[in-house]
This record gives C-alpha cells, structure tokens and sequence, in this order.
C-alpha cells in the first residue's frame, strides 16, 4: 500500500473538522489552526504472507499560542473523544477510501507547548494506528 | 532453504488458499503415545511408540466479509477439512516440505475482540488420520 494513499485518507478525514487545514507532510511553517500527518512507525508482517502491516501515524494539531485561551477551549473539544474531536474526525471513514482495512485513534500522546520558529504554540499530538497492506 | 522467518506458510483449507493471508500463527504437531513395556528384572523403563495423532492450531485475524474467515470457517464446524502445510508458498520441494493432514473442525470462535486490539481468534484442531509429508 502506498504510503501517500494512507496519508489522504487521514487528510480527508481530518479535514470534515471545520476550519482546520490539514498538511498530509510536515511543513516549513505553520499557520494555525493546522493539522500535520506524520508517519512514526510501521510494524510489518503483522500477517502471513506480508498482506498486513501496521502503520502508526502522529498527527500534531496546532491551534494557535499556547496563551491564547480560545486555543485552549478549541482543543478541549479536539481532543475530547465525541463528534467534533481528532479521534472521531479520523475514524469517520475507516477504511480510508479503501485503502486500509482499519484505522484507530489510540491515544492523545502529548498536549501542550510545541515551539515553532521561536513560538510557542498550543499543540496536541495523536498517535493513530492504520492497518492496511 | 535455511533457517527462515516465518513470513509466507502457506495453508490450505479444503484446496483452497484464500484465508492463508489472514493467518498469524501456524502449528502443526505430531506425537506418539509412549507405551511402557518395562518387565520384572528390569532396572530401567522400556518403552515403544504407540499410536500417533496430531493436533493443528492457527491464529487468524478475524474477518466477517464475503468469503473470507469466518464465512469460510463456520460451515465447517463439526466437519473434516482437509488441511495442507508449506514453510513458504513456492513449490513442494525437500527444503520445503508439505504436510497434509484431515482435521477434524472441533472448535471455532466466531466472535473474539479486546477493545481497541485488532480482532483475532485461534483454533486448535485434532486430526483424523494420517499425517503425510511430501517433497515433491
């Protein structure tokens, strides 16, 4: 499975929250609010016949300065885990346009401060599992 | 072949190969009974090779989809399958044997899941009948 397939998917999905941009690659700037996919580990062979592995993406969230209260409101509901968050944003097509067999948000891996080119932004990191070829 | 990592069994189940992709584990073991024939003078046992018998077990990831796990598995329940074994799917050769066994489907588990893990189940079959090993 292409890589660059599973990262659409994702986009796509993350895209149905509103007012969010989503990168499907980490990028030289932000501009908040803004979504950015990464790819942090495959685990293969989790099936005979290498017709599964395991990809695990980090999509960092970055809302705006970590001081700005809205920031801190916006992400509550980001990473609460109802309609209107990452997690439900992400497994609202599981499949990924029939690229994956599945796609699970596990974790919120890390909140808070993420410094980007000598700002401080208000930041939340999400580890999500893909299963796909 | 060599020593290897199992990444390519290829298991078929009545002829067909269609669920060998879904598997993550493949056992097959054979044994014989130990009978003892240990008599009166003697200081040690003694023993001979009774009967044998095998036992199949598979780990699967489970999938409901059209012809795939558990469609196919189901309607075996309480059935024979014929099951046959290779360390790679290339062709039966000395380095990589066959073993062909009928199975008697004594067990399935249709339904198996730990929130937030994939779905997966394994099964473990006895066998009926020999078990036959061929390199071509």
């Amino acid at each position: 499975m292409s890589i660059s397939l599973l990262r659409a998917g994702l986009a796509k999905n993350l895209a149905t929250i509103k007012g969010l941009r989503v990168v499907e690659t980490l990028p030289d700037l932000v501009n908040p609010p803004m979504a950015m996919i990464g790819l942090a580990k495959v685990a293969y062979n989790q099936q005979n016949q290498r017709s599964m592995a395991e990809y695990t993406f980090q999509v960092t969230v970055v809302l705006g300065r970590v001081s700005e209260r809205t920031a801190q409101r916006d992400m509550d509901v980001l990473v609460a885990p109802g309609e209107g968050s990452v997690k439900y944003a992400i497994e609202s097509d599981r499949t990924l346009g029939g690229n994956a067999f599945d796609v699970f948000v596990s974790e919120l891996s890390a909140i808070g401060a993420l410094q980007v080119n000598g700002i401080d932004y208000y930041s939340a990191e999400f580890s999500v599992q893909v299963f796909a070829r | 072949m060599a020593i290897f990592v199992a990444t390519d069994f290829s298991v078929s189940i009545n002829g067909s190969t269609a669920l060998a992709s879904y598997l993550t584990q493949v056992e097959l073991t054979a044994s014989a009974t130990d009978v003892t024939t240990t008599a009166f003078g003697s200081s040690f046992v003694t023993r001979v090779a009774g009967l044998k018998e095998g036992s199949l077990t598979l780990a699967f990831n489970q999938d409901y989809a059209s012809g795939t796990v558990d469609a196919t598995l189901f309607p075996l329940l309480g059935a024979n399958a014929t099951v046959v074994i290779k360390p790679t799917s290339s062709a039966v050769s000395s380095a990589n044997p066959s073993y062909s066994a009928v199975c008697l489907v004594t067990e399935l588990t249709p339904v198996s899941g730990t929130i937030g893990d994939l779905s997966v189940f394994t099964v473990t079959w006895p066998t009926t009948g020999a078990i036959t090993r061929a390199t071509a």
